[in-house]
């Protein structure tokens, strides 16, 4: 009991500096007491605009988007029963790349003659789109007679993210240079378009779905004695595994769809809090959630500083940064490793 | 636990009250005071130094490489990737980007903050450069005349070069290769840059059956049959030079290969549209031709 508390409060004093750290760093040289009068409303338009329309959607979008991944991840991994799953798997990244992909790539004949925003818009909605079909597919693929077999919904994943990776390509191949670029940011991520309305379609959405994937704790650790087990200790398991997909279908499409891929944190964030503190989902989904956020946001952070004025694409960073730590988590209770 | 204060005080901040977002630093004019300009285009780079406003640029996008004063200044990286919060502690007074990219969403977060952004229309013709430049008077304060002669020594080397094109009879199939290394090559089809370079200098694009850039392959070489092929400098160097083209299936089947008619030129020079390209469509047409003759 006593240690959890202090779990706790490590991951809430890392959030706190990661968030700390976030707003005073920047390429905007602004000190702590100008960072202050802008906060409160008292400092010069161009700083205050910063500050508010700049650096504090972009830190929101960076604690949401780098919980919400972590979370589902942590999810995945145990209604998979498999270490290695995230949400890849059920077919909500690929089919978000296609859309997106192909949106842009076409939006300009599909959508020429709509307006601005809802061109820029098309993007972001189309790979949401693509995320729930995708999963949707996988999902049917893998459902049969009211039961999901998970071994097959993963098989079924991976032969769709092929397909979709193969369409991708094609669109890929029929793309001009400036598309080609595009594509290329897209698909390294990033959180440089944040702004309040992104944090208003993503926040809820996240908050929602990680309540609902709390609610189902219990049973994800369950799972582990295997689904038969799970039945028979009284949890409906076709409705878990039902819910679980749905919510981190909407969780991570929304993500995807408003930032781009951003790899790595899915996978690796609940694998290091295993490692720390044993797999009970009860509190691995609210910490993965606490250190997801922290650490994309300490990716963000370099990413808009380290190569200021210009930008490095986060999703190089999180996998530079994240990998090698990992790796040296993992080398070093090598011993301990009793996965999920 | 001692960051807790902070954090606290971050939320406090969070939820106080949200000041209004419209900030509007003063209205530039275009007077005659020090101007700080962002260039996210390196032909209008080009442009801003040759008008004498190079000391006045604080931020260039990552195309911007001539004239070679231009690395000096501060990078913003690809206009697809642009830091918001960079761009805006260079305090800019004007944005000048290519109207192509004035959509990005970070360029319209700039202009939120109330930064002047200003697309150019950039084409692919001779005159290019005297049309962005009488754009970008309309934001600066140049002079007509400079203009004018912009527009005068312009037109004196279109003269240059329908003389070069006079001499000539025949329209040579040009290719452009794009090469980045050995293992990304594109070639030019329709509708691109260079396809609209080849034929102002007298030339045909070699390839006529697709438009934009397409992976090169050893059969589209051989159908093209050029009689010149023209490259990057830069290009050709990452393929180390004629000999590495040689390696390329297809390459050396083609009539441009085995007549040596291999042509390397500035990439920004020859492609740009800027002020040169004039010079740069003569100095083509004379090589295509020569090439040919030869």
């Amino acid at each position: 009991m006593h240690s959890r508390f202090i779990i706790l409060i490590i991951l809430f004093s890392l959030l706190a500096v990661s968030l700390a750290a976030g707003i005073v760093t920047g390429a905007y040289d602004l000190s702590v007491a100008d960072l202050w009068l802008a906060l409160t409303g008292r400092a010069e338009e161009l700083e205050q605009f910063l500050v508010w329309q700049v650096r504090l959607p972009r830190l929101l979008m960076a604690v949401v988007v780098g919980s919400a991944l972590a979370m589902t991840g942590a999810a995945t991994q145990g209604l998979f029963r498999n270490p290695l799953a995230e949400p890849t798997l059920i077919g909500v990244t690929s089919g978000a790349m296609l859309f997106a992909v192909g949106m842009l790539v076409f939006s300009v004949h599909l959508l020429a003659a709509f307006p601005l925003w809802v061109q820029q818009l098309g993007v972001s909605l189309a790979s949401f789109i693509g995320a729930l079909l995708t999963t949707g597919i996988v999902y049917r693929l893998a459902a049969g007679r009211g039961q999901l077999n998970v071994a097959t919904m993963l098989l079924a994943g991976i032969a769709i993210a092929a397909l979709t990776g193969a369409i991708t390509g094609l669109l890929i191949y029929q793309s001009d240079e400036e598309q080609l670029r595009d594509i290329t940011f897209w698909s390294l991520g990033s959180l440089s378009g944040a702004n309040w309305t992104q944090v208003a379609i993503a926040a809820p959405i996240v908050i929602t779905g990680g309540y609902f994937l709390g609610r189902d704790a219990l049973a994800l650790n369950a799972f582990l004695l295997g689904e038969r087990e799970a039945a028979q200790l009284g949890f409906s398991v076709e409705r878990v595994k039902k819910r679980v997909i749905v919510w981190t279908a909407l969780i991570v499409g929304v993500c995807i769809s408003l930032t781009g891929l951003i790899g790595f944190v899915g996978l690796v964030i609940p694998h290091v809090l295993r490692l720390w503190m044993g797999t009970d989902y009860r509190r691995l989904l609210l910490y993965s959630g606490l250190l997801g956020a922290s650490f994309l946001l300490m990716a963000d952070t370099l990413s808009r500083s380290i190569l200021a004025p210009a930008e490095l694409p986060i999703g190089i960073l999180t996998a530079l940064v994240g990998a090698p730590f990992f790796l040296w988590l993992l080398l070093r209770e090598r011993r301990k490793i009793s996965w999920l | 636990m001692k960051y807790f204060p902070v954090f606290l005080l971050l939320l406090l901040g969070l939820t106080a009250c949200g000041p209004s977002s419209e900030g509007h630093p003063e209205a530039e004019t275009t007077g005659a005071e020090e101007q700080r300009i962002v260039s996210l285009n390196g032909t209008l780079t080009e442009l801003l130094y040759d008008l004498g406003y190079g000391d006045q640029l604080v931020g260039v996008d990552v195309t911007s490489s001539y004239p070679a004063a231009a690395n000096e200044v501060p990078k913003l990286g690809h206009v697809s990737q642009l830091n918001v919060e960079g761009m805006l502690a260079l305090r800019p007074t004007v944005v000048f980007v290519a109207d192509e990219a004035k959509d990005k969403p970070a360029l319209k977060t700039l202009a939120e903050a109330g930064v002047k952004v200003v697309p150019v229309k950039m084409n692919a013709t001779l005159d290019n450069a005297v049309v962005a430049a009488k754009t970008l008077a309309d934001h600066l304060p140049i002079e007509t005349d400079k203009i004018d002669a912009y527009a005068a020594s312009i037109g004196s080397d279109k003269q240059v070069l329908e003389t070069t094109l006079e001499g000539t009879e025949i329209t040579p199939r040009v290719l452009f290769i794009y090469a980045r290394g050995a293992k990304q090559l594109m070639v030019a089809g329709t509708d691109t840059e260079a396809a609209a370079m080849i034929v102002l200098a007298g030339g045909e694009n070699a390839i006529q059956s697709f438009s934009d850039f397409k992976p090169l392959t050893p059969e589209a070489l051989v159908e093209a049959a050029p009689d010149a092929i023209l490259m990057f400098s830069s290009g050709l160097a990452s393929l180390d030079g004629k000999d590495g083209l040689a390696n390329i299936p297809g390459i050396s089947q083609t009539p441009a290969f085995r007549n040596d008619h291999i042509i390397a030129m500035d990439g920004h020079y020859l492609l740009g549209f800027g002020p040169r390209a004039a010079k740069a469509a003569n100095e083509l047409a004379q090589q295509i031709h020569v090439s040919v003759t030869k």
